[in-house]
């Protein structure tokens, strides 16, 4: 990795939106339009990966598990600390999300969650998020 | 459990592959973390199995303690830097590794990076005779570097030059490095061989120190934004024992938007807590971009570019731990408004405000400092 190019913005805005389906039927939205953007960053490394990152959004999960005493799928609604497309050097796309729960919400339980090409956590108020475009559903 | 098979765990017994990465890349990281645990704790020597341990761990740790061995006969430090993979800090060293990604316990997707500490001529700051002692390392050059002259001129191969920033920019701690093509330093008197790969120069030397830097590789057209790219530095860069430097040459940028050349510097160096910043004269130039190879994200728009500079890199970890320079300096441009981003998936725009362009180097993911998980502390 001998060179790269990257672009770095310390303020921004946004107009959008990433719907995802993990797994059925798990379901998660990440807004950005009206949210406060801390960070933007496009990086792409020679021989490497290219990166679209922000740091700032919402993300709102409707995810089968973890269940409350009644049954009923725990809601999740968080700030996302970090929201990543990465395109591999050999064609594989990742996401990556990283989100702190707001105060009021809280999840008690642990969730975690793996498939071939998706993993999903929630542990204390902490999501994160991996799995590789498109997901079972197709996030596009 | 010996002290290395425990931090071993400790470090990696959670790690997960993902997709897309190859089967050996976490056994391969083991090795290094246990060669730089060795290190660490040579009392820790030796490390028998143990039953009570996976055997991968048990393995990576005999073949660390190989790796180990054969470092030490040429005293080379290893550390291993682990980081956000989506975001890692910029390092002023060039890794010899990267491990990764591996999802870690908590979810997080983390990167490993080995970085090795190489050979190098050590430039000695003496107290004049007869009491010549060190006062500190003025600089390191390659380990090849030669003088014909009876040590008062030393010819430099490519390689790596670190120089200690005070003579760049006064009081400016740590070392500025770079990559270079070739280079020469020049000193009044002649340099007194000292023990080991290291020469001595007396604080009353006068000394002038010329560089070409390395400049990056041309385009290879294999398909990324970074692969397309073009960029040029400039062509020399010279210090004097004095603190005065200089840098020739224009800088220029292609291949990824509209090119840029900016031919005249500007003003002053300065230093910020990474890097040392040589600026250059900006004029009125756009900038501008419509579309670019990457599938990660999508760039348009036309921005003015406030500033220009060319970068180098400040290390400030302890110096039997510097390896090879990452690259010969980054292009850095100052970009105010006008730029707009899609994102793969989403719906939307996302539109940039005050954005820093960095070429050249792995690409400037962050500026924040780095800590190592093993090996050296910054001083």
């Amino acid at each position: 990795m001998d060179q790269g190019v990257s672009l770095d913005a310390q303020q921004a805005a946004s107009s959008a939106r990433s719907e995802i389906d993990l797994w059925t039927p798990a379901h998660t939205d990440a807004v950005f339009a009206q949210e406060s953007i801390g960070r933007l960053l496009f990086t792409s490394l020679r021989d490497g990966r290219d990166v679209a990152l922000v740091n700032g959004g919402a993300i709102r999960n409707r995810w089968d598990l973890p269940l409350t005493a009644a049954g009923k799928p725990f809601s999740y609604e968080g700030k996302i600390e970090l929201f990543a497309v990465i395109a591999e050097s050999t064609g594989l796309l990742r996401v990556a999300c990283a989100a702190i729960q707001q105060p009021g919400n809280p999840v008690s339980s642990q969730k975690e969650k793996s498939h071939e090409t998706s993993s999903a956590y929630i542990a204390s108020g902490y999501c994160r998020l991996l799995f590789n475009y498109p997901s079972r559903n197709g996030a596009e | 459990m010996n002290v290395i098979q425990d931090q071993l765990l400790a470090i990696s017994g959670r790690l997960e592959r993902p997709s897309g990465v190859p089967a050996n890349a976490l056994a391969s990281l083991r090795v290094f973390l246990s060669a730089s645990l060795i290190q660490q704790n040579p009392g820790a020597l030796p490390i028998q199995p143990d039953s009570g341990v996976d055997a991968v761990i048990n393995e990576a740790a005999a073949k660390g303690a190989v790796l180990a061995a054969k470092l030490a006969e040429t005293a080379t430090r290893v550390r291993v830097l682990r980081d956000c993979y989506v975001n890692p800090a910029v390092t002023p060293e060039r890794p010899t590794h990267v491990f990764g990604p591996f999802v870690d316990a908590d979810g997080s997707l983390v990167q490993f990076a080995v970085f090795e500490s190489a050979r190098f001529l050590t430039v000695q700051l003496t107290l004049p005779a007869p009491f010549p002692l060190v006062t500190e390392a003025l600089m390191l050059l390659p380990a090849e570097s030669s003088s014909n002259d009876g040590n008062r001129t030393f010819s430099i191969p490519p390689g790596t030059v670190w120089l200690r920033a005070r003579f760049v920019i006064g009081n400016t701690p740590g070392y500025v490095g770079l990559r270079v093509k070739n280079g020469t330093l020049k000193i009044d008197r002649a340099a007194q061989p000292r023990p080991g790969n290291s020469i001595g120069v007396t604080t009353r030397s006068q000394w002038s120190l010329a560089l070409e830097p390395e400049q990056p590789p041309e385009p290879d057209g294999n398909g990324s934004d970074a692969n397309g790219l073009t960029v040029r530095l400039p062509e020399r860069f010279d210090v004097l024992s004095t603190g005065v430097s200089q840098v020739n040459g224009r800088i220029v940028i292609s291949g990824f938007g509209s090119d840029l050349e900016f031919p005249d510097t500007l003003g002053a160096p300065f230093a910020d807590a990474d890097s040392i910043t040589f600026p250059y004269n900006a004029g009125d130039a756009l900038w501008s971009i419509d579309g670019n190879l990457s599938s990660a994200a999508q760039l348009t728009g036309e921005c003015r570019v406030i500033s220009a500079a060319w970068t180098l890199p400040l290390n400030k970890l302890p110096l039997n731990t510097f390896g090879e320079a990452v690259h010969g300096g980054s292009l850095r441009l100052r970009l105010r408004d006008g730029l707009e981003s899609r994102m793969r998936g989403a719906a939307g725009t996302f539109t940039w405000f005050d954005t820093i362009l960095t070429a050249n180097g792995p690409g400037c993911f962050t500026r924040r400092s780095t800590s190592s998980v093993l090996g050296a502390q910054r001083n």
